[in-house]
């Protein structure tokens, strides 16, 4: 019936076409007649305050202060690597573990009176940063330090045997016992007593002149295994590094092969074999495979400064915070300087649509005792990030104490669709250990989720950082605790830094020949950071943004920026054919000390401001 | 021959259809159209045949189609009809420095007016009132290291629904309500990475857009009244102020999450007279003048505005089985706009005509409208134009009674 009525309305077809057609060729002729994007009009629009006349300020602060700084560690675990640290280097000292599962028919052969037990260790010669890596054992005779032979690793071995243990209780002891050895790699102080300990010496003089293997006998671990010839154990190693001459220090890190290539994994010989490249199947003994992951990983720690960056294989960044209003009034005042009478800032509500930052960079000032493993070029990149902080915080620094023997509720997450329901709390526990009066057990409890729960113990005195996640929170979050452990109570300091919608600066440049960027490491080399350099300077424009169109910063949301490093470039290394700058393949261990001075740290700002009409 | 003209038939069509789809890409009309003070250049919401008399013709009775300005006429309707107008138009925009051509579309009205068996109609209808079509680039840029330009679009969009009620043979009334939504889109944007000679910048990151997007609703009541006698007619009509409801929403590049507040703003009332006066059985002159009562306190941008109009009609004489040319409608007219924005003179002249589709009573109006406004000397822009406007009016008797035999 509709469809009826309407097409009563209509004309004939051919009369309807004709006027279709004859109407649609007028606009067809007057829609293709065009110029394009219009351009007239430009004096008209200035003259209504449509077109700004002075569209650009560029103000530069130099030594602004920063509201807060601290560092967070990308991570503390290496589990797995391909490369291994061990030794000591400058304020670094790197300690690895294995875990080797060793049936009875290897037992068998320790049996014979000649036969060793050795642990050998491979040194994987990399093809780039070969010359800088010799260095670092070649000494100084000049200045009196000759060349270091060898350094001294104390090796604790802890074995446990499947005597009395069926199948499925040996696979849960392994699964636990490699977790705690290995894994999270617990503190000595709460491991079990080592089965045996014993001292090996690892060569550095020689040790990249060549893919290099060498081996170390274990008499002390051979003698504990042959208290138990009839039964598969299970071992884990610990390497120590010990405390060599004054003048060893910052030559001595080793780079051993890790979970990359079978040959220089560090494994157990047994029997009368000499070396590791002359051992077969049958007398070596990888470390335990566990879900195509070998069972190494190796604990670095650094003794330097808290506020040092630090470029090993987790980076250690460098977070800081500005404090808007001041920057603001930073910003007014240079321009006011230059004769610009700058525009107001909103300052209530959650935006303030004042500037748009085309363009930003931060100038970290550094420190005289900042070094570049290797004299490596290092890139560095400035990640900005908003923090959505919880309810129960101001946005700024946390710190709670904790009694002993107490438990908290420190943190709490919240359903964001709805702030009164609670998703998840986060509770500290701090308590003594029992027989170890200056040891203290922290615990982590999350209520939602039990198996995220987690312990570690701290010697009294000794300071921790421990990241963790929340849940209800999206993207990369990340809650960095800072623990001091006292005798009495435990200081637990939160960073609050959940890094939502985190951005990484670009960190490319245009070439301004061809407008394309540039990719290639040798154009990019005068942007990485270098020796001697006096400041790090990074671009921070989304920071800015970010910083600057947020009103509201400082209460619920925290805009950061971190500075992080990332690659170490080799400039020199050897490529195919000709020479090219190559990325560095093993962890180069370089610190970068931001120049602090009374505790108090500033940058120098540059910043592009394009004022935004209040609409 | 036949298979020529049908492959000219359908080569056009697709000319037709590729240009129409790619018009409103490329419009561009007036810069009054970028104020956020207004809502954009008013489209006019006549139908073709009072486009082509000077855009007057509210109180001429021709008995077929709607009146938005006048709904009481249509209480005289015979038939129920339905009509669709589509505008295109060509601008020519010239200041100190340069000119530029530009093109846009659109579709004003569509409107459906039931016709009942009594003196009473019903009319739907939708219009597009208002238009923001515009956008800039500068040729030469002040500043080369912050191109800006910026763009505006989309507009007022009004539905309404009217009674017409002739209680005698010489005067109709009608009362609607019109309904009015917006969607209005204002964006600026700057390109600061066109310089390599600017290093920081040539790095930098572009103001892709800095929009401030609104939408807006609200209504208002209307009223008309039209008397006429044998020779000439008289209308009038008026819509009261009205108050939109506006919901702002502005985001800028890079800013996740979108700043959003809500506001109040005023639509005046306005009012609108007009004259038909037949010369003979197929002449007819008629004249028209509305005002506008906009408010210049919140903004010196905004003044009152108002429009004369005046113009003739021939209509043809030809019975239904004469030739075209004998039936077909002229028409010619011009008019006097003061537009609401920045006190800007338009002055404009129209001619059209009226061409019947089959012996219904259908109609196709053709109007074309040369305009001018704005001067060099004080607005600093002059904009010339030619307006295209096309509307089928298709008629029935649906709604009417029909005597059948026994």
């Amino acid at each position: 019936m509709g469809a009826k009525i309407f097409t009563a309305f209509l004309p004939s077809p051919g009369a309807a076409a004709k006027a279709i057609a004859v109407g649609g060729v007028i606009a067809a002729l007057s829609a293709c007649i065009s110029d394009g994007p219009n351009r007239t009009g430009g004096e008209y629009l200035s003259r209504n305050g449509i077109i700004l006349e002075n569209p650009l300020f560029h103000v530069k602060i130099p030594e602004f202060p920063l509201d807060r700084f601290w560092t967070s560690d990308a991570g503390s675990s290496h589990y797995g690597d391909t490369i291994l640290l061990a030794g000591r280097s400058g304020n670094f000292t790197a300690e690895p573990s294995m875990a080797y599962l060793i049936d009875t028919t290897f037992l068998d052969s320790l049996a014979a009176g000649d036969s060793s037990l050795k642990l050998s260790v491979g040194i994987p010669k990399p093809r780039v940063g070969l010359e800088e890596l010799k260095a670092t054992v070649e000494g100084d005779t000049a200045a009196g330090k000759p060349p270091l032979e060898s350094i001294a690793f104390e090796v604790r071995s802890w074995a446990i045997s499947d005597s009395g243990i069926n199948a499925a209780a040996w696979k849960d002891t392994i699964k636990a016992r490699n977790r705690m050895f290995v894994l999270r790699q617990d503190t000595l102080a709460v491991l079990p007593s080592p089965a045996a300990i014993d001292t090996i010496f690892l060569k550095v003089a020689t040790a990249y002149a060549a893919d290099s293997l060498q081996a170390a006998a274990l008499p002390g671990l051979r003698a504990r295994l042959l208290q138990s010839p009839d039964h598969n154990n299970l071992v884990h190693l610990h390497l120590t590094p010990l405390a060599g001459e004054p003048g060893d220090s910052g030559a001595s890190m080793l780079r051993l092969g890790g979970n990359r290539d079978d040959k220089f994994s560090p494994m157990l010989l047994f029997g009368a074999t000499a070396s590791a490249a002359s051992a077969s199947a049958a007398n070596r003994v990888l470390p335990h495979l566990d879900q195509s992951t070998r069972q190494i990983n190796y604990k670095l720690r650094y003794a330097g400064s808290p506020y040092d960056m630090l470029s090993t294989p987790n980076p250690r960044g460098l977070h800081i915070t500005f404090d808007r209003l001041r920057l603001l009034d930073s910003i007014k005042a240079a321009l006011t300087r230059a004769g610009i009478t700058p525009p107001s800032p909103n300052l209530t509500g959650d935006f303030d649509f004042t500037y748009f930052i085309p363009y930003a960079s931060i100038s970290l000032p550094l420190a005289d005792s900042t070094r570049l493993e290797g004299g490596f070029p290092l890139q560095m990149r400035l990640i900005s990030s908003i923090d959505t902080l919880l309810d129960e915080t101001d946005g700024s620094f946390q710190t709670t104490i904790i009694p002993l023997d107490a438990e908290r509720s420190v943190f709490f997450s919240y359903d964001p669709g709805d702030r009164q329901t609670v998703l998840d709390t986060i509770s500290i526990g701090y308590h003594e250990v029992e027989g170890r009066p200056g040891l203290r057990r922290v615990t982590l409890g999350f209520s939602r989720d039990s198996a995220r729960n987690d312990t570690l113990h701290l010697p009294v005195g000794e300071n921790r950082q421990w990241a963790t996640t929340l849940i209800g929170y999206a993207g990369g979050n990340r809650l960095p605790l800072t623990l001091e452990a006292g005798a009495e109570a435990l200081t637990l300091t939160s960073h609050l830094n959940l890094n939502s919608r985190a951005v990484t600066e670009a960190n490319e440049y245009r070439d301004p020949v061809t407008g394309e960027s540039i990719k290639d490491i040798e154009r990019r080399l005068p942007r990485f950071l270098r020796p001697g350099q006096e400041a790090l300077e990074l671009r921070a424009t989304r920071g800015m943004q970010l910083l600057l169109n947020r009103a509201s910063s400082g209460h619920e949301i925290l805009p950061e920026f971190q500075f992080q490093p990332t690659l170490a470039i080799d400039s020199t290394a050897v490529s195919g054919t000709g020479m090219a700058p190559e990325e560095v393949p093993y962890p180069v261990l370089s610190v970068i000390s931001p120049a602090i001075e009374s505790g108090r740290l500033t940058v120098d700002l540059d910043i592009y401001l394009y004022p935004l009409k209040k609409r | 021959m036949g298979s020529t003209k049908f492959r000219f038939r359908r080569a056009a069509a697709a000319l037709s259809l590729s240009c129409l789809g790619a018009a409103p890409l490329l419009a561009e009309t007036s810069p009054l159209s970028i104020h956020p003070e207004g809502y954009g250049l008013e489209v006019s919401g006549h139908t073709s045949r009072e486009r082509a008399m000077g855009e007057a013709g509210m109180a001429s009775i021709n008995r077929r189609g709607p009146s938005l300005y006048n709904p009481s006429r249509t209480a005289w309707n015979e038939k129920t009809s339905f009509a669709a107008t589509l505008e295109t138009d060509v601008d020519w925009i010239r200041d100190d420095l340069t000119s530029n051509r530009t093109s846009s579309f659109v579709i004003p009205e569509i409107a459906l007016n039931f016709q009942t068996k009594w003196p009473v109609n019903v009319g739907l209808h939708y219009r597009q009132r208002y238009q923001r079509d515009f956008s800039f680039t500068p040729l030469n840029p002040s500043n080369p290291e912050a191109i800006q330009s910026f763009a505006t679009e989309g507009g007022l969009y009004e539905f309404a629904a009217t009674v017409a009620y002739a209680p005698t043979s010489f005067l109709a009334l009608s009362l609607g309500y019109n309904l009015m939504l917006g969607r209005e889109r204002i964006i600026e944007s700057a390109v600061f990475n066109q310089d390599p000679g600017a290093p920081d910048l040539y790095n930098g990151a572009n103001l892709e857009g800095d929009t401030l997007s609104i939408r807006s609703s609200g209504g208002y009541p209307s009223v008309s009244a039209t008397f006429r006698t044998r020779n000439f007619s008289l209308a009038a009509s008026g819509r009261l102020d009205a108050t939109l409801e506006r919901t702002l929403e502005r985001s800028i590049t890079h800013v996740p999450s979108s700043q959003k507040s809500s506001e109040d703003r005023d639509l005046p009332w306005s009012a609108m007279v007009g004259g038909a006066y037949k010369l003979k059985a197929n002449q007819t002159l008629v004249a028209d003048f509305s005002y506008e009562s906009w408010d210049n306190r919140e903004s010196g941008l905004l003044n009152p505005a108002f429009r004369a109009g005046a113009g003739y009609e021939y209509q043809g004489s030809g019975g239904p089985y004469e030739s075209l040319s004998r039936k077909v409608a002229y028409r010619g007219g011009l008019g006097f706009e003061r537009l609401y924005l920045n006190e800007t003179d338009l002055y404009f002249l129209t001619v059209g005509a009226g061409l019947p589709l089959g012996r219904r009573g259908n109609m196709l109006d053709i109007a074309l409208k040369y305009g001018h406004r704005g001067t060099l000397e004080n607005n600093l822009w002059t904009e010339d134009f030619l307006k295209l406007s096309v509307t089928l009016t298709g008629v029935s008797v649906w709604g009417k009674p029909i005597r059948k035999r026994r």
